[in-house]
């Protein structure tokens, strides 16, 4: 197909190829110039070909219809979007800086380091979500930080827009999302809740501050979820460097029911700014787990309340007060 | 190409008024008239002729189980749509009911299918109610693209080659692209009597170039058309649901 035979010099629709900067299994990332156009840019461009994992495409097609009706700081501005029907792309900005993955690869780290980190990914959170989108892969190779501080979230594939078709619905028996990272109700398959980037920026946090993922690595579904059953062990256990409230805002954030975590990114972003204001409960000081029975019970009070219709992004936003 | 639809319009004059003007005023290149475009409403002879004018000037136009109906009667339908069905009768000429019975169940253009019910058997007017349905449509035909009405409840279905279809609400007024590499069934709502508990006309607008289709509702004046079917004593029932959608 049209996406391998790419080298570079080729023009595509007045985009010259420079360089191939990323092949993964997904897709191909060119650094691409164009005539006028001084920003760095990138272009995306999906493997199509036989033999190619056709789950891939549908990570673009979802990005192909998401990512253009984002602006703003916190995402990566988009330039271009190719015809899907000649050759699907999208031109983006080329953000010079590495994502989170580094920093997390040398966690742990300062927890004033993180504490700003994770303000800067929660606003950022906050702004998709207000633009009615919840990413569903938080994780640190997804962030990346702006030389001049902001969080950019980047990489749409597994996004769902609040106005759109969820495409990702039907498309796998297999919970969507990275294993590590995934909120509880995702991994039961659940795809509403803008809660769910708040439980995976908590995970965030925890690796950050410690140097260990709160649920491991699993593969199977079974050791996905785990995490509806077992509380992560307090990263004060791990690390005494950590400030009991800051391990409030994190154990909140990775509560099994998400009406126990903060109902907006923008609230999560306050407290982790004003440490002074943070209620403090009895988890702030844990250093054991809590055990197996609460966890389940929190599990249990969560999963029998009467069904809820499936409640919008904007409506969960509109009645949360913010910060 | 902008392609404005209009389904069961049911007689509804106000409602297929408002409709059209909001069509016009937003542009498009070519209308269809997804059937059912009488039933139910008190203003059959004006909604047949205006989409018989409509066809005249190149809007494609198919028949719906209500119009079938003035030939096949009523025999599939439920004491108040059969009520409206015979005093519709009184108020068509041969001239119109001829037009109506003779429209095509079905027409493809494209990519695109158009059909009042359903693909698998246009004529027997089954619903489609949920995905399982679309999902057979889909796979029964050839096009890519199904725009239907029949169940006066908007509504998006798609899916992809090996998997089940799966079911979306279209926001008013939202574009929603539609992936080349999908199969979808769009039941577009009702204009003249929608049933989504929303009281506002429904109409959609796909667009063949951005590949992109929105479901508009207008706002029309329900109370003039409420008290044109209790002045044809028309069951009660037909001009309370027009109020709340339902």
């Amino acid at each position: 197909m049209e996406s391998h035979r790419l080298v570079a010099g080729r023009v595509i629709d007045g985009f010259t190829l420079e360089e191939l900067v990323h092949t993964g299994g997904m897709a191909a990332l060119w650094r691409v110039t164009k005539a006028g156009e001084t920003r760095p840019m990138l272009m995306k461009v999906p493997f199509l070909g036989e033999g190619d994992d056709p789950s891939a495409i549908v990570g673009f097609e979802v990005e192909h219809m998401i990512l253009p009706r984002l602006t703003g700081p916190h995402v990566p501005a988009c330039l271009a979007v190719g015809d899907f029907a000649v050759l699907p792309y999208l031109v983006m900005e080329h953000l010079s800086a590495l994502s989170l993955d580094a920093r997390a690869k040398q966690a742990p780290i300062a927890p004033e380091d993180v504490v700003w980190l994770g303000a800067q990914i929660a606003t950022a959170l906050q702004d998709i979500h207000r633009q009615h989108v919840i990413h569903f892969d938080v994780k640190p190779a997804n962030i990346i930080i702006r030389e001049e501080g902001s969080a950019v979230l980047i990489d749409y594939g597994l996004a769902r827009h609040d106005e759109l078709p969820d495409l990702l619905a039907e498309e796998s028996d297999l919970p969507i999302g990275t294993s590590a990272y995934m909120a509880p109700e995702q991994v039961l398959g659940n795809r509403t809740d803008p809660r769910s980037d708040i439980f995976s920026l908590g995970a965030v946090l925890y690796e950050l501050t410690t140097g260990h993922l709160p649920f491991g690595n699993p593969t199977s579904r079974a050791g996905m979820r785990q995490r509806l059953y077992h509380e992560p062990k307090p990263p004060r256990a791990l690390s005494d460097r950590i400030p009991p409230w800051l391990q409030e805002i994190i154990l909140k954030c990775l509560a099994v029911d998400p009406d126990d975590r903060y109902q907006t990114a923008g609230q999560l972003a306050h407290a982790l700014r004003h440490p002074d204001q943070v209620v403090l409960t009895e988890r702030a000081e844990r250093i054991k787990s809590p055990g197996f029975v609460k966890r389940v019970k929190s599990w249990w009070q969560s999963h029998n309340q009467v069904p809820t219709p499936s409640v919008r992004i904007m409506d969960r936003l509109d009645r949360a007060p913010m910060s | 190409m902008r392609i404005a639809f209009f389904a069961d319009i049911h007689a509804n004059q106000e409602a297929f008024e408002a409709c059209l003007q909001d069509a016009q005023a937003r542009g498009h290149d070519q209308k269809v008239v997804l059937g059912d475009i009488i039933g139910y409403g008190p203003d059959p002879l004006w909604c047949t002729q205006t989409v018989m004018a409509l066809q005249q000037e190149g809007a494609l136009v198919l028949r719906g189980n209500h119009d079938a109906a003035l030939e096949e009667g009523t025999d599939q339908m439920n004491d108040v749509a059969r009520k409206a069905l015979d005093w519709t009768q009184q108020q068509l000429s041969d001239h119109e009911k001829n037009y109506l019975t003779s429209l095509p169940l079905q027409h493809r253009d494209e990519e695109r299918l158009y059909v009042h019910a359903n693909a698998w058997a246009p004529a027997l007017w089954d619903y489609i109610n949920g995905p399982r349905e679309a999902e057979r449509s889909m796979r029964l035909t050839e096009a890519r693209l199904t725009f239907c009405g029949h169940t006066h409840v908007p509504k998006l279905y798609f899916m992809s080659a090996q998997r089940p279809a799966a079911e979306f609400t279209p926001v008013t007024g939202k574009s929603i692209p539609l992936s080349p590499l999908r199969h979808y069934l769009i039941v577009v709502g009702s204009v003249g009597q929608p049933r989504d508990a929303v009281s506002a006309a429904a109409w959609g607008l796909y667009d063949t170039v951005k590949r992109d289709y929105v479901q508009y509702r207008v706002t029309y004046d329900i109370e003039t058309t409420a008290k044109k079917i209790r002045a044809a004593h028309l069951p009660e029932r037909l001009a309370k649901r027009l109020f709340v959608g339902g």
